[in-house]
């Protein structure tokens, strides 16, 4: 079953004084419990406007998102539905993700379940959520400030935990981090994950990373998935050249390996019209049949791109 | 950084010296000050500040400090009742252009769209006036008294702190914090109660501090132009107002017009600690 | 050593803090020879950004320096403040992580990067043009002739990068500091930036500072790598043999962190 189910979302957006702008353009996913799908793309890829719609805070201009198969609405002027509560985001800027004025208890005594109790039953209930995610109890009483990133970041996810997520939507969470909070927090986030059952979109740029945490990895390209699958294998059998060309641009600390390969041009304007595969501009394979745009086709593993059509990956 | 926390030493220290500074201890000695004498004019004032006598525009001297005026009324004792009715009345208007425009701007800037737009027309409507001329046009048109002067006074100031409200609010109307409170489950008022007035609502505080002054200074106006409290009301304005018919009695304007100076100064200086005060960063010590 | 462009030897420095002189900088020597490309790698608060902004003296007021700096075969009195500035306005240059920071908003590239020719270098109006396109040809932009009419904000971050770095280069520095340049920067464009490095290096002799929390950067980059720890250079090594076999616990946590969250198998 799947937990989280984003169907043909599109995100459109309207630059003052310009024409409308599609920057996620008929993306589908699922997340099912347990498992982690990674996002990867550059950015200006509308990774992060996808995370906003899956997240239910602002509305797709197209497609809808279900939570246990139900219609997730975005935030209006109303309190958040029960059911949608399990819905949580970590945000890529831990020091905008708490309020500075209110200690982290009281922040994270907001997302506890009605049927916990009262007074101290609830504090209590929050306290062991700090702890889960490996902060000392103290740290309840004091106010964001007096934290580093790679806490505030642990602090952001424990306050979604309070909740009983179903689904983590997890924005950059550690792109703002150092090396070492990095790791630490990626521990955590993957831990809960297992241990918890919750389901999980990771979305970044770090292409090494998700390839670290996520079961699924999902490759978006100017507002499109370009390529989905099994992360193992997507790493192995990359098919589409811009998934290749990510992979080889990570640099390696083999001093063997040569300098991390780049990728010729610029992501394109999202708002510039085009017609064919959006990445036919930048793509070292670039063939005739690319002036028309390829569907994402394929079982498991699945591709949006001509070489790997049986018809037309002859021609090429 | 690495991932300890690490204890910010400066972070009490350097929230206590801002009111250690002599400046600001001065400032709020003298406001202090002022509103004692409000509270006592009744016990400190040597004369009925209304009393007229025979003696008048006698130069300062020991029966009279600060000399008398026309009437033969005693500035001194009109100096320290003035307090009693200028600082509540500065601080009436404060109050109220602070809550109504307060109000009006975190409608603006947490609603947005035509709340925003039409709000933020009206303030552009009030700012295109001169705010004495706009206040007098409005005491004119309720005949004068102190009531009226307040009210006035209110009309024409509350537009600034909509603005800075409105400001404030959307500059934090992003932050991923509102929208992690909304996503638990927490309703828009509370949200808006415990994450977004808090974080708001401290360049208007800053605000209202520095406008205090100018509200006395209006005030003052107000009454100079005969359109606040009805004469023979010591009003600081209108006694400066009365002096100014003729400098060479300099004391019955320099008095009541040091006593406005001194509130103004203090007001503007406290400001600053505060703004100086209103760093998040410091707020919990260490 | 002929060879020597930059020596710092025993660099220390502390900085005034509220309870008396912090050290942010301990006992820190390197070398950075002609043409060569040496790598600074440590997290944030290890002192490699400190070390930059020592050579470039832009450390703030009250700091305390004592060690040697030796740039182009002269020695650096840190305490001769025009020494400094001349060997700061035309000797060293430096990029940082946020190229926008280096460029003003409101003014066209040509603008900038002409008229800091023009006053610095008394160049002709035609002769900064030229240059200009010399240097964003160097930095591979394309169409340099428009890109001298554009604005920031036309440009892509790798792109305003790129501007950045033929900024920096337009007063013929021999040391480039470039301080983590790539970090705000997505993979692909990074590789970009890399492999420009690496070319202004061969063909036009550049020296390059790389200061970075990657070491996966510095793999085939620079030839010489430093590991910064709490204000110490903790390792210091030729790359390939410090990536190999390193010595330090410190450096082997941070290739281990980055086996964990991003080394490749290939």
């Amino acid at each position: 079953m799947s937990l989280l189910e984003l169907t043909d979302i599109a995100v459109e957006y309207r630059p003052a004084g310009r024409h409308r702008v599609r920057a996620v353009d008929g993306v589908s996913l699922t997340v099912r419990p347990g498992e982690i799908v990674g996002l990867v793309g550059e950015s200006g890829c509308g990774k992060s406007s996808l995370a906003r719609v899956a997240a239910g805070l602002s509305a797709p201009a197209g497609g809808d998102v279900r939570l246990r198969g139900q219609p997730v609405t975005p935030l209006g002027w109303r309190r958040r539905r029960r059911a949608e509560i399990g819905l949580q985001m970590v945000f890529q800027n831990p020091y905008s993700s708490l309020n500075p004025r209110r200690t982290v208890l009281s922040q994270l005594l907001d997302g506890v379940p009605p049927d916990v109790g009262r007074g101290q039953e609830r504090e209590r209930y929050a306290l062991g959520q700090l702890t889960r995610v490996g902060l000392d109890e103290s740290a309840a009483t004091r106010f964001p400030h007096q934290f580093s990133g790679g806490q505030l970041q642990r602090i952001a996810i424990a306050r979604a935990l309070v909740a009983r997520p179903d689904v983590l939507i997890a924005d950059e969470p550690v792109t703002a981090l150092d090396v070492s909070s990095q790791a630490q927090v990626v521990e955590v986030l993957s831990q809960l994950v297992r241990q918890l059952e919750v389901g999980m979109l990771f979305i970044s740029h770090d292409l090494a990373l998700v390839r670290r945490l996520a079961d699924v990895t999902a490759v978006m390209y100017l507002g499109r998935i370009v390529e989905a699958g099994p992360t193992e294998q997507l790493w192995r059998d990359p098919k589409h050249p811009y998934t290749r060309a990510l992979i080889e641009a990570i640099p390696s600390a083999d001093p063997d390996a040569g300098l991390p390969r780049a990728l010729a041009g610029e992501v394109g304007d999202p708002a510039a019209v085009r017609t064919g595969c959006r990445f036919r501009a930048r793509c070292p394979r670039a063939f005739a049949a690319c002036a028309d745009e390829p569907e994402l086709a394929g079982d498991d593993h699945t591709v949006a791109c001509w070489l790997d059509n049986d018809d037309t990956g002859r021609a090429a | 950084m690495t991932a300890t926390v690490l204890p910010r030493s400066g972070a009490r220290t350097r929230r206590h010296r801002v009111w250690r500074q002599p400046v600001v201890v001065t400032a709020l000695v003298v406001l202090a000050a002022w509103l004692a004498v409000a509270v006592l004019a009744g016990w400190l004032s040597p004369y009925d500040p209304l009393a007229q006598s025979a003696d008048i525009y006698a130069p300062p001297s020991a029966a009279h400090p600060f000399g008398t005026d026309e009437l033969g009324r005693d500035v001194l004792s009109r100096v320290l009742h003035g307090a009693r009715l200028s600082i509540p009345l500065a601080l009436a208007i404060v109050a109220g252009a602070l809550l109504v425009g307060g109000l009006l701007g975190l409608v603006a800037g947490y609603l947005g769209r035509v709340a925003d737009e039409i709000i933020m027309r009206v303030t552009d409507l009030v700012f295109a006036f001169p705010q004495i001329i706009l206040a007098m046009a409005v005491t004119a048109a309720f005949g004068p008294s102190a009531t009226n002067a307040v009210l006035a006074l209110v009309i024409v100031s509350w537009p600034v702190y909509a603005r800075v409200i409105r400001g404030a609010v959307l500059s934090i109307r992003g932050e991923n914090y509102l929208s992690a409170a909304r996503m638990l489950g927490v309703g828009p008022v509370t949200v808006l109660r415990r994450d977004v007035i808090p974080n708001s609502v401290g360049p208007a505080i800053v605000l209202a501090t520095l406008e205090l002054g100018n509200a006395v200074l209006l005030l003052a106006g107000l009454s100079f132009l005969g359109l606040g409290p009805r004469p023979p009301a010591p009003e600081w304005g209108a006694m400066v107002a009365l002096g100014s018919n003729d400098i060479s009695m300099w004391w019955v304007s320099v008095f009541p017009g040091l006593a406005i100076l001194t509130v103004v100064l203090a007001c503007n200086i406290l400001g600053d600690a505060i703004r100086d005060r209103f760093d998040p960063n410091l707020v919990g010590g260490r | 050593m002929s060879d020597e462009l930059l020596a710092v030897e025993n660099l220390a420095v502390r900085l005034p803090g509220p309870d008396g002189p912090v050290p942010v900088l301990n006992d820190v020597s390197l070398t950075v020879q002609r043409g060569q490309i040496v790598g600074i790698a440590g997290e944030s608060g290890s002192g490699k950004s400190m070390t930059a902004r020592t050579l470039l003296d832009l450390l703030p007021s009250g700091a305390e320096v004592s060690g040697t700096l030796r740039f182009d075969g002269a020695e650096l009195d840190h305490r001769d403040r025009k020494a400094m500035h001349a060997v700061r306005g035309h000797g060293i240059a430096m990029v940082f992580q946020d190229p926008t920071a280096a460029l003003h908003p409101m003014l066209s590239i040509g603008r900038q990067l002409t008229e800091h020719m023009r006053v610095h270098l008394g160049l002709t109006r035609t002769q900064a043009k030229a240059r200009a396109i010399e240097l964003l040809e160097q930095v591979r932009l394309p169409d340099p002739g428009r890109a001298l009419r554009s604005y920031p904000h036309q440009f892509s971050g790798g792109q305003l990068q790129r501007i950045a770095i033929a900024s920096a280069l337009a007063a013929r520095p021999k040391l480039l500091i470039a301080d983590e340049p790539t970090t705000a920067l997505d993979v692909t464009v990074q590789a970009g930036i890399l492999a420009l490095l690496d070319s202004l290096r061969s063909e036009f002799g550049l020296s390059v500072l790389f200061i970075t929390h990657d070491l996966g950067v510095l793999a085939s980059l620079a030839t010489h790598t430093c590991v910064f720890q709490h204000g110490r250079v903790v390792e210091s090594a030729p790359t390939a043999r410090l990536l190999r076999s390193p010595g330090h616990p410190y450096t082997r946590a941070l290739l281990a962190a980055r086996a964990e969250t991003a080394e490749v198998p290939r």
